[in-house]
């Protein structure tokens, strides 16, 4: 299987040189087979968003090599490496332009990786395929076309920051907590969505997520961080079996471990 | 009638600057005060040009070309120096100061007997309209290109524009070239029109400009006809209207800075409290007003 992100001896510390420093990671690997969908669970400060931040280069790392598909992206700047992933952030408001419509937000999308010139921004060509992309998620936006994105509603908004992420096919899409800012009804139909999106296109995709329902049945991969470390990573058949409560035996288990260090430390 | 006719002649070629400035308070978010800095650049270089015989016409051109340049300054100290947008503009105003000085040789240059553009028989308005209409359309398509729409996203969402692959900080550095491109091509036609260039003619234009902008906006919504080009230029006429009656009340002119303030405070004012007339159909915001069927209620 080709391998296509392959993250390597990554080291990463907040607030570097004062009292408050946090290493993050600590010479952390990893490596993605291309057409993985790999869903990433763990406790509040475990690294998983610094880790999507770090792939996405938006936040810079203190050293090590991060590969996808064979260039080295930390050495390029950010929004050139943007050109291959795609990108659906926690907060609806994060993915798309509000003061503009759905249309102008779409073609602007639909663009990605063209060049911006001084063509129309609108081609009317499209109109009716963004037409039909927008009647498959079924939300009723495709008789909204100009209306400002900033008037729909969240889950409205994600579902079509999904759709914008992968219009041009990414290479990697990441999904951070896309669905926790929303109702339950709502974030379930956007996971649909997604697992719709990525498998019809067969995109590899990484989703950090805090519902371990969601990271048990989506996907062919589960990973499970804690501290800056991958604790366990659950592959085919294994994760076919991980129930709910499994999982929280594992991360159970992690706690007892930090709790005995802690007893030890302090005796 | 005359007072009429100042008016709108003031207006106009104030409402080119007002337009530039309206890219960046509105469009790109980004409080660019070389603006006062550039006004009076384009009218310097106008100075420069017409007392060497060129053509007026050309003068207007390379006025916007030496905005542009400012605003490419403004932009750089802000992307690559990573100097705040507010301090970056005050740097370029300031040092633009002494450049135009330098550019004029003197602190006012008379262009009395000078070839301009209102040498011809054209009447003044009409220079001036065509002027107005011409960087109006412009601007108007422009925004509704590819990179326009870069411009727009990069003010609504700059994170959106990086992950499309494009370069945020390009587009802040044209958005501020074609803003004081704008703004300087406006201080041209003043220069050419009243006849004389003058080194502090820049004073005030940013809070001018924003007047005109926010009165425009605060007073009529904004909408699919009266889009906010238009607005920025009915506001600018009405700017200066307001001035004129401040002057025929009987106020000093000394007093005009003074009451600019004032008329900026008072739109903002109005603005924050909705206060204006909606033209067109009413809209309020909520969820099942914006839903437009109960089954795309439903189905989220």
């Amino acid at each position: 299987m080709k391998t296509l992100l392959a993250i390597e001896n990554l080291w990463k510390a907040f607030n570097k040189n004062t009292i408050n420093e946090v290493t993050i990671f600590k010479g952390f690997n990893l490596v993605v087979n291309e057409g993985d969908f790999i869903t990433v669970i763990g406790s509040n400060g475990a690294g998983k968003s610094t880790l999507l931040n770090i792939i996405s280069q938006s936040i810079k790392e203190d050293s090590g090599k991060i590969i996808l598909d064979g260039v080295e992206i930390n050495k390029i700047p950010q929004y050139k490496c943007a050109e291959h992933i795609g990108r659906v952030f926690q907060n609806p408001s994060m993915g798309t332009a509000s003061n503009m419509t759905i249309l102008e937000n779409m073609s602007m999308a639909y663009n990605k990786g063209k060049r911006f010139g001084l063509t129309s921004g609108i081609d009317k060509k499209n109109i009716e395929l963004f037409r039909s992309m927008l009647k498959e998620i079924d939300l009723g936006l495709e008789d909204k076309l100009n209306n400002k994105v900033g008037l729909l509603s969240g889950g409205q908004r994600q579902a079509l920051s999904l759709i914008m992420s992968v219009m041009k096919k990414p290479k990697l899409l990441l999904l951070d907590e896309h669905t926790a800012a929303l109702d339950p009804k709502t974030a379930e139909k956007i996971i649909k969505i997604t697992e719709d999106i990525v498998n019809e296109n067969n995109i590899t995709t990484i989703m950090v997520t805090h519902n371990l329902n969601y990271a048990i049945n989506l996907g062919n991969r589960l990973i499970m961080m804690h501290r800056g470390n991958v604790t366990f990573d659950f592959n085919g058949d294994e994760k076919k079996k991980l129930t709910v409560e499994k999982l929280l035996d594992h991360f159970g288990d992690l706690k007892i471990k930090e709790e005995l260090s802690d007893r030890v430390i302090f005796s | 009638m005359d007072i009429l006719i100042n008016v709108l002649e003031g207006g106009f070629i104030f409402s080119i600057a007002s337009m530039g400035v309206y890219i960046t308070y509105k469009i790109l978010d980004f409080p660019d005060l070389s603006v006062d800095g550039t006004f009076p650049l384009g009218a310097a270089v106008t100075a420069l040009c017409l007392m060497k015989g060129i053509n007026p016409l050309l003068a207007c051109v390379m006025s916007f070309a030496a905005g542009a340049i400012g605003g490419m300054v403004t932009g750089i100290l802000h992307v690559k120096l990573k100097i705040t947008n507010l301090l970056s503009g005050i740097l370029v105003m300031t040092g633009l100061y002494s450049i135009n000085l330098r550019i004029m040789g003197k602190s006012n240059v008379p262009l009395f007997g000078k070839d301009t553009i209102f040498s011809g028989n054209i009447m003044s308005l009409a220079v001036i309209l065509i002027f107005a209409v011409i960087s109006k359309i412009l601007l108007d398509l422009f925004l509704n290109t590819k990179l326009g729409f870069m411009l727009k996203a990069v003010g609504d969402n700059e994170e959106l524009v990086t992950s499309l692959a494009v370069d945020t900080d390009k587009i802040k550095v044209l958005g501020l070239m074609i803003s004081n491109g704008l703004v300087a091509m406006s201080g041209s036609i003043m220069a050419q029109y009243q006849g004389f260039s003058d080194v502090g003619m820049g004073a005030g234009t940013v809070v001018m400009a924003l007047a005109a902008i926010i009165m425009g906006n605060s007073i009529f919504k904004e909408g699919s006809i009266l889009n906010g080009t238009t607005l920025t230029i009915i506001g600018a006429l009405i700017y200066k209207a307001s001035v004129a009656l401040a002057l025929k009340l009987g106020l000093p002119p000394t007093d005009l800075k003074l009451i600019t303030s004032i008329i900026v405070v008072i739109a903002l004012l109005l603005n924050n409290k909705k206060f204006n007339f909606k033209i067109g159909k009413k809209s309020s915001l909520g969820g099942e007003n914006i839903a437009s069927n109960r089954k795309s209620m439903e189905s989220i």
